[in-house]
């Protein structure tokens, strides 16, 4: 699915946050927004799912309009740093989530959905963890189930908030590792929200360097760190290298 | 023999304190209780605590108190929801007069209850044409138990859920949750453990009140006596050893709510990191 953002706006009483953002994401592309913290990018990947409301401008799903739709109607995947796992359910229940909230007139039988589950267990790695709670489990795998759950509803697009944020440099590098070869085999669209830029380089197809609220540059991951737009991009990449 | 070594100091002090302390002030008074029931004998234990009237005043006590931590269930935990989620002119009075049962004394509160709900007082004289009598009536007792315990419950949940992460919310809404599905199978069994905790300490309380229910209650026998009257009345008797045997009754009662809260307790919080 392609992603279409025109004009979009959005401030926090007098602190701009997101400022004229347009952007066209093609279907089965890996976007990253890099950029400082502060930079608007987790808050214009909120406005994406429906998490948060732009003051202006619009978001085209393929074409549609979801500008006004809530974060339940666009059903956009979203993967949260902080896991978001719900703690009170097993690892079996927290992937079915999202599969059992549907009307029952459209739900799956509570067969297919079990299959689902097991077969998303099976490829994150942890099958046979599904009876475990969240407080049972270490960080990555966390993230793991929390990847699984956004993807068992199908989502059309995926949308990750520094999803490695909390891990440490090992299971991150892993862990990213697994993300590219996953996006590789469904060519899912994905954006994930990232300030570290070797991780953005490494993983997406194209980088959206976001500073200020306003996107200072769009290119391939080559071309942003051989061309840099502007002096801010040149201070950042250079911040560590 | 070798020695268990703690990493905090003072582990010996003031386990030895709190263990000093905890009999003194817990322990020393249940046994004068237990002793001073025994003193009666079984046969005068039996007959105090089956007595006809005695045991009208359990299925009150603990009957409507019951109904009345129930109740502050519900409206304590939308108060709580309030007071921790919303921002609005008044709310810290609000908050304020959530508290006011803690300090008030009971007294007080009963005199207040009567002088409204009376039949000829300022919302009794119009409940009355309309066939609705409250004080002097179990209903009575009810609206001063869940007036005693409603902070109860407002003060074990709100906490949790002004420590609760949106996150989570918002994770459900992704997945397609509706907002009361979000509400209902993920905010409300996190806030299960807490509600539990305050609806106990509300029931507890509401079982001990004497204070705020005699005025209201009228002290009708077999119909409005709570059991911390009959104890009062066994007192005013000089029978000693019969208001020992009513409160040994009560104390039991208390200790299987009690163990039965805390059951639910570590069941509601099964899936919580155990250490």
């Amino acid at each position: 699915m392609s992603i279409e953002i025109t004009a979009l706006s959005k401030s926090f009483g007098d602190f701009p946050a997101v400022n004229n953002v347009n952007l066209k994401v093609e279907t089965g592309e890996m976007v990253a927004f890099l950029g400082p913290s502060g930079s608007g990018k987790t808050t214009l990947l909120r406005i994406i799912a429906g998490l948060e409301f732009a003051d202006s401008g619009n978001i085209f799903f393929s074409g549609e309009d979801v500008s006004e739709k809530s974060a339940n109607e666009r059903k956009a995947g979203f993967v949260f740093q902080s896991y978001a796992l719900f703690n009170h359910m097993t690892i079996f229940e927290n992937i079915a989530f999202g599969l059992r909230v549907v009307p029952r007139n459209k739900r799956l039988s509570k067969q297919e959905i079990r299959e689902c589950v097991l077969s998303l267990l099976d490829t994150i790695q942890l099958s046979g963890l599904e009876n475990r709670f969240p407080v049972q489990l270490s960080g990555g795998q966390r993230q793991r189930v929390a990847f699984a759950r956004a993807l068992a509803v199908k989502p059309r697009v995926l949308l990750l908030d520094e999803p490695f944020g909390a891990l440490d440099a090992k299971v991150r590098r892993e862990l990213r590792a697994w993300l590219s070869e996953f996006h590789n085999k469904t060519q899912l669209t994905s954006l994930f929200v990232t300030h570290d830029q070797e991780e953005a380089f490494e993983v997406a197809n194209r980088v959206v360097i976001i500073h200020n609220g306003t996107i200072q540059q769009i290119g391939y991951p080559d071309e942003v760190r051989s061309k840099p737009a502007n002096s801010f991009i040149h201070d950042f990449l250079a911040l560590d290298i | 023999m070798s020695k268990k070594r703690h990493i905090l100091p003072g582990f010996n002090l003031s386990l030895g304190w709190s263990v000093t302390w905890l009999s003194m002030i817990v322990l020393l008074p249940l046994a004068a209780l237990i002793g001073k029931t025994a003193s009666g004998g079984w046969g005068h234990f039996w007959e105090t605590v089956t007595d006809p009237q005695v045991v009208a005043s359990y299925r009150i006590s603990f009957g409507i108190s019951l109904i009345a931590a129930l109740i502050n269930g519900v409206f304590g935990l939308m108060a709580a929801w309030i007071f921790a989620r919303y921002q609005f002119p008044g709310r810290r009075f609000m908050e304020a007069a959530t508290d006011l049962p803690f300090a008030l004394p009971t007294a007080v509160a009963g005199i207040a209850l009567t002088a409204l709900y009376s039949p000829n007082e300022w919302i009794g004289k119009w409940l009355e044409p309309l066939g609705i009598k409250i004080a002097f009536t179990p209903i009575g007792i009810l609206l001063a138990m869940i007036f005693i315990g409603f902070p109860f419950v407002v003060r074990s949940v709100q906490p949790v859920i002004s420590e609760l992460s949106v996150d989570v919310e918002e994770a459900a809404a992704c997945l397609g949750a509706t907002r009361w599905q979000t509400l209902k199978s993920v905010v409300f069994p996190t806030l299960v453990p807490s509600l539990l905790t305050g609806v106990i300490m509300a029931y507890g309380r509401a079982v001990g009140e004497y204070g705020s229910i005699v005025f209201i209650s009228g002290n009708i026998p077999f119909k409005t006596e709570i059991t911390p009257l009959m104890i009062v009345h066994k007192l005013e008797q000089y029978d000693y050893t019969g208001a020992a045997a009513i409160g040994f009754t009560m104390l039991v009662a208390s200790l299987l709510i009690v163990c039965a809260g805390n059951f639910l307790q570590s069941w509601g919080n099964r899936f919580r990191e155990r250490t």
